[in-house]
């Protein structure tokens, strides 16, 4: 048998040799080249995805260089006092009260629902944005363009809010009215994170801008005392806070709740004597506040 | 040639046909799949090589970029928390109504005539209870309700009650503010 193999290698010695070389040549292509050619395909689209993260990433580069921090802080506080992180109830007592002063109306009843917990990290998250809110039903007595004025200017303020419903009745022999407001407001927990550092990044758009310039322009009727958004409180990448970023002003020692009503930018448009001719022919106003408590 | 050979037996077997047949392009693919495989593997190493050391300097580009994004990582976050909060005020502004146009058409309605209670409706309607002493005043009210009307400030006036009790009477309106 042996001798039979090696007459027939003897006689087809070169044949043999070509067939050794082209298996040789077929396992080298199957195992070595045509995976290669695969790796640096991949290689080529690695570096092509790897050049558009660092377009990205130069130009969000770009936009942090041509950002001034001071400006984002001053920003980021205008827009807290819109919305702010938590319910701060205070706030917003103080800027309802702050407008029916300004208009000499007399709030005869008020009361808060949705506070649940006082401090926003403690409560379960909500899923939409609109979720946020608190739901307050005020009574005010005035007359009616007193009223009207109260109306106009409530969704003018800074600490937004929104008349959900209105009811309005005549007092008997006077011309004063009773107008009982269901009144929404607003408040947004800071976000948890801010994405993976190759996410894109946009400047401000004109829309954007724009709105920041009305919310600017809406006055702050409350004691605007907010903490400075420093970068130490802002979400680092990743991580999620175990405590709310702003506590509660309930919950802070340093706190304290504003029912009269103070001006920080326009302390022109409140004025500083009360009680009006209303207030006067009512009995003394009490701020009755009654928060809501769910089970 | 003239074989030195004086051996007149064949030393070599011939090769059978088809096997000298096979051999042939057996010999030409091997040269030519040799000449694949080694021009290829030194063009693939050449572009391993060229990709890699591109790959080593755009990765070390890429982590000073990554590290400069870090160290403005307070930027960023202010930008978003801002951006979060001005996409929520755009949504509440879409939303946000002032009634206080709604008064001033109620005003122009009632004139100097009294009013009891004003209430709001879905889609703009309001209702209104207005009273008077006489029936021409309960006129009056009727036809400033319709010339408004007429001018396109309100629309869908509907007299809704009309009490009439001794000396008082009471108006029962609902209407439409054309915004």
């Amino acid at each position: 048998m042996k001798l039979n193999i090696r007459r027939i290698i003897r006689l087809h010695k070169t044949l043999v040799i070509y067939s050794v070389l082209l298996i040789a040549g077929l396992i080298c292509l199957f195992v070595g080249l045509i995976p290669a050619v695969q790796k640096s395909i991949t290689l080529v689209q690695d570096l092509r995805t790897m050049e558009e993260d660092i377009v990205r990433i130069q130009k969000k580069v770009n936009i942090f260089h041509s950002l001034d921090q001071a400006d984002l802080e001053q920003n980021a506080k205008e827009t807290v006092a819109a919305i702010p992180a938590d319910k701060s109830v205070d706030t917003l007592l103080s800027t309802i009260e702050a407008v029916a002063t300004k208009n000499n109306l007399f709030i005869s009843d008020m009361s808060i629902e949705g506070i649940t917990f006082l401090t926003t990290g403690l409560e379960k998250q909500a899923v939409k944005p609109e979720e946020y809110s608190l739901t307050e039903t005020i009574t005010l007595q005035g007359e009616l363009i007193q009223l009207r004025n109260f109306l106009s200017e409530c969704v003018q303020v800074r600490r937004l809010m929104r008349v959900k419903d209105i009811k309005l009745t005549s007092m008997l022999n006077s011309n004063f009215f009773t107008v009982k407001l269901s009144i929404e407001v607003y408040y947004l927990p800071f976000p948890l994170s801010i994405g993976k550092p190759s996410d894109p990044l946009e400047v401000f758009s004109q829309k954007e801008l724009a709105t920041l310039e009305k919310i600017k322009s809406y006055p702050i009727m409350y004691a605007f005392d907010m903490q400075s958004i420093s970068p130490q409180e802002a979400p680092v990448l990743g991580d999620v806070p175990t405590v709310p970023v702003v506590l509660d002003p309930f919950f802070s020692p340093k706190t304290n709740i504003v029912l009269i009503p103070l001006l920080s930018e326009t302390p022109e448009e409140i004025p500083s004597e009360s009680p009006s001719a209303t207030q006067s022919s009512t009995p003394e106003p009490s701020l009755i506040v009654t928060p809501t408590f769910s089970p | 040639m003239v074989s030195q050979n004086i051996n007149l037996l064949q030393t070599k077997t011939a090769v059978q046909p088809f096997l000298a047949f096979v051999q042939q392009y057996v010999k030409v693919a091997t040269v030519v799949l040799l000449t694949i495989v080694f021009s290829g593997g030194i063009m693939v190493g050449i572009a391993f090589f060229f990709f890699g050391q591109r790959r080593d300097a755009m990765e070390t580009e890429r982590q000073q970029l990554l590290a400069q994004v870090k160290d403005n990582v307070a930027k960023e976050s202010l930008l978003l928390m801002i951006r979060t909060r001005v996409m929520a005020i755009d949504k509440i502004f879409a939303t946000q109504v002032s009634y206080a146009p709604f008064i001033d058409t109620t005003i122009k309605v009632i004139q100097s005539f009294s009013l009891s209670s004003f209430s709001m409706g879905a889609n703009n309607s309001v209702s209104i209870l207005v009273h008077v002493t006489s029936l021409s005043e309960a006129v009056d009210v009727l036809k400033i309700l319709m010339e408004m009307e007429q001018k396109r400030e309100i629309s869908n006036p509907i007299l809704q009650t009309f009490l009439l009790e001794g000396e008082n009477i009471q108006i029962g309106l609902s209407y439409t503010v054309v915004l």
